[in-house]
């Protein structure tokens, strides 16, 4: 249209300039002509002048804003946003967006309803012709023919040319692998809006408004690579849903850390959702236990106790704690669970998972020095990832010595599994607290990140611990051949009606690989586990070791962690010959 | 005579400008078309790609390779690496010429067994390829 302007005008110009030509020509040969052929004069130029100035500022404008509107040949864009694709760390997609389309009809604007009705059936058979023949038959503006057809069955029907049949299309997001990532992916709403997990978070990074003012683009928004492996998040996943059925547990949580740089590589609540299917994500079950959720975690925190005892240089890994007797505390008594009865070195406190030995290394340190340890290893305060889900954990107001008795073993303190599994790959990648992240991070990034909560030393006598612990204590069933495994097992009592029960549990295994030098660091947690046959313990041991070993075995080659089958002390782990004073 | 002729001059410009116009309008028109179409086509095309990618990382999910494998064992019997079965080229010694290569285990020992064979033979149409097979397996 602009073009056609311009065309005209030009051709106004031309014959302008004729008749302009003439009058000149006119004015020379009768000089002494009136004085209104010289008004005439003055009024073409007078018009010429305005088309000109018309035709200059059409151009000007059409250079300026363009009127190349190539418009969308598949009918008008929907509400719905586009979002970037989420990738795994590898590229593999995570959550990206599809075009779908939905038909409707303008019975007013339909020719023939029976060419219409008979083209669709043949795109679509199934089709309930007569219904639409006597919608169509209506006198109603708009209806919708059908929801959601793909892109093959929209071009066939769009090469029909059927009159009165149009097509809008949205964009829906799209997860790939269903329940696989879903605590960390989140979801979107019916807008295309993250309401949870990352999704949530990258809204919060200005996607949100950018929508809003309308700027953002139909494409080319850039994809977000997220520092998940899929298929290592896969292999945890699969497992603990293996462990659930298999232990009849009530929920099962896994996580998978690389310590150096606080990357989250893999992370899994049980039950877990489907993010195509928001609606799931409601059911209370289905929450996102591995941040938002605080447990006591047990004896996985005698890993703490036990590095700030040796860190605060009050006791050393050659003392020895008289574990022959319960501690009693005014109405408290705290006993064994595997009561050796004797006198125990602190390497023995540590494998037997002796709270008595335990709950006095934490009164060697005092409850200051205990409370300043916690909050130094971040389990006093909500930990905060790029995840909106979050807990505070949930920890005495007042400690007495019975609380920090208690907390020594994991009790009477409630802390998020992620928590729990950040402190603890501060103590094995040489004292870094570093916070996790769930978007890619270089290790010389995690460096200004982080900060040393204990000495180098500490932490190659934890290595040398958890290592010992799969070896020889109660981490015996998450031994993998080859890749150097160390950990240490949590059997806590859950609170049943206001009073710890001894046969309803909350078991984790805490570990880390390989111990010569750890570069991953995984927590496995199972909640409420039943015995796997009659007779036997429902032990974290028993339960959690395994799954965990399940998972490091197949994980391990994916994270490139070589197998090694040399001894321990030939690959350069810790050892601290420790004298058991039993003998 | 020089005004004619001059008048003339003039027609003829003002037929030949409004000749280039029109031609130079139409061109316009034509790579307008030209450039909604290619534009079209690239959403298009941006659009499929977005939609194989989407389809590929579903046919590709770790979830679903599993279950066609674990579906699947019995012809393709296919399991997860043990760590012993990763080595670096430096673990492997040089060959002497004295060694004698012993295999850990029999290659096929444990899946392929002979009912296993028979039953792929007897699916087969072609009668000369399971004679091969099975003048191998004898």
């Amino acid at each position: 249209m602009a073009l056609s302007d311009t065309f005209d005008a030009a051709k106004a110009k031309v014959s302008l300039l004729t008749s302009v030509r003439r009058h000149v020509s006119f004015k020379g040969t009768a000089v002494d002509q009136k004085d209104d052929s010289r008004l005439r004069l003055l009024m073409a130029v007078g018009l010429f002048a305005v088309i000109y100035a018309v035709i200059g500022l059409r151009l000007a404008g059409i250079a300026m804003f363009g009127e190349l509107d190539a418009g969308n040949p598949y009918g008008s864009s929907g509400v719905s946003a586009a979002r970037p694709d989420l990738l795994d760390r590898n590229g593999e997609v995570l959550a990206t967006d599809v075009k779908t389309f939905s038909m409707f009809a303008e019975p007013r604007r339909v020719l023939d309803a029976d060419e219409v009705v008979d083209g669709l059936a043949t795109i679509f058979p199934d089709l309930d012709s007569d219904a639409i023949r006597t919608r169509m038959a209506s006198d109603r503006g708009f209806m919708w023919l059908k929801r959601e057809i793909t892109q093959e069955q929209q071009r066939a029907i769009h090469r029909m040319g059927l009159a009165g049949v149009g097509f809008l299309n949205e964009n829906r997001r799209f997860y790939p692998g269903h329940e696989t990532a879903s605590h960390i992916l989140g979801h979107v709403n019916i807008d295309n809006e993250g309401i949870a997990g990352i999704e949530k978070h990258i809204d919060g990074q200005g996607l949100a408004d950018l929508q809003e003012a309308g700027l953002q683009m139909e494409r080319n928004l850039e994809p977000m690579r997220l520092s998940t492996d899929l298929r290592v998040q896969h292999v945890v996943r699969d497992e603990l849903t293996k462990a659930m059925e298999r232990y009849r547990a009530i929920a099962a949580m896994g996580i998978v850390l690389d310590v150096h740089t606080g990357e989250v590589i893999a992370m899994s609540s049980q039950p877990d959702y489907d993010p195509n299917i928001p609606a799931q994500a409601l059911e209370k079950e289905r929450m996102n236990r591995a941040t938002a959720g605080v447990f006591e975690m047990g004896s996985i925190f005698k890993t703490f106790t036990t590095a700030m005892a040796l860190d605060s240089g009050k006791v050393a890994i050659h003392d020895n704690f008289d574990a022959r007797r319960p501690i009693r505390v005014s109405r408290y008594t705290i006993n064994d669970f595997h009561g050796k009865h004797r006198v125990l070195s602190v390497p023995e406190v540590y494998i037997y998972s002796s709270n008595i030995g335990t709950a006095k290394m934490a009164l060697e340190v005092g409850i200051d020095g205990h409370k300043e340890f916690l909050s130094r290893l971040g389990l006093m305060d909500r930990l905060r990832t790029e995840l909106p889900e979050s807990a505070d954990p949930q920890h005495p107001s007042k400690w007495s010595q019975i609380s920090a008795m208690t907390i020594s073993f994991g009790h009477g303190i409630s802390v998020s599994p992620m928590q729990t599994a950040v402190a603890a790959a501060a103590l094995v990648n040489g004292g870094k607290l570093i916070p996790p992240t769930f978007f890619p991070r270089s290790e010389a990034e995690a460096d200004q990140l982080a900060r040393r909560v204990v000495s180098q030393e500490t932490s190659d006598k934890m290595r040398y611990l958890m290592r010992l612990n799969v070896l020889k204590g109660s981490g015996r069933r998450a031994e993998v051949q080859g890749y150097r495994l160390g950990g240490k097992t949590g059997t806590a009592e859950k609170v049943v009606d206001g009073k710890y029960s001894s046969s309803v549990r909350f078991n984790s295994f805490l570990a880390a690989f390989p111990m010569d030098d750890p570069k991953y660091l995984v927590l496995v947690v199972i909640d409420e586990p039943k015995p796997e046959k009659e007779g036997i313990g429902a032990t974290a041991g028993r339960n959690a070791a395994p799954t965990l070993a399940a998972i490091v075995k197949r994980a391990a080659p994916m994270l490139g962690v070589m197998p090694r089958m040399e001894s321990d002390a030939a690959l350069g782990i810790p050892q601290y010959n420790v004298p058991s004073p039993a003998r | 005579m020089l005004r004619h002729t001059w008048t003339l001059f003039l027609c003829l410009m003002m037929v030949a400008g409004a000749a280039v116009t029109y031609q130079i309008k139409y061109r316009a028109e034509l790579a307008t078309e030209e450039a909604r179409d290619m534009v079209s086509e690239i959403n298009g095309l941006e659009e499929d790609i977005s939609r194989l990618k989407a389809q590929w990382s579903l046919l590709n999910q770790p979830s679903r390779l599993q279950a066609l494998v674990e579906n699947n064992a019995e012809v393709l019997p296919l399991t997860p690496l043990a760590p012993h079965q990763i080595a670096l080229l430096d673990n492997i010694p040089e060959r002497s010429p004295m060694s004698l290569i012993v295999p850990r285990r029999k290659p096929f020992s444990y899946a392929y067994e002979s009912n296993t064979l028979a039953k792929l033979i007897n699916q087969t149409s072609e009668p000369s390829l399971s004679d091969l097979i099975g003048s191998e397996a004898r």
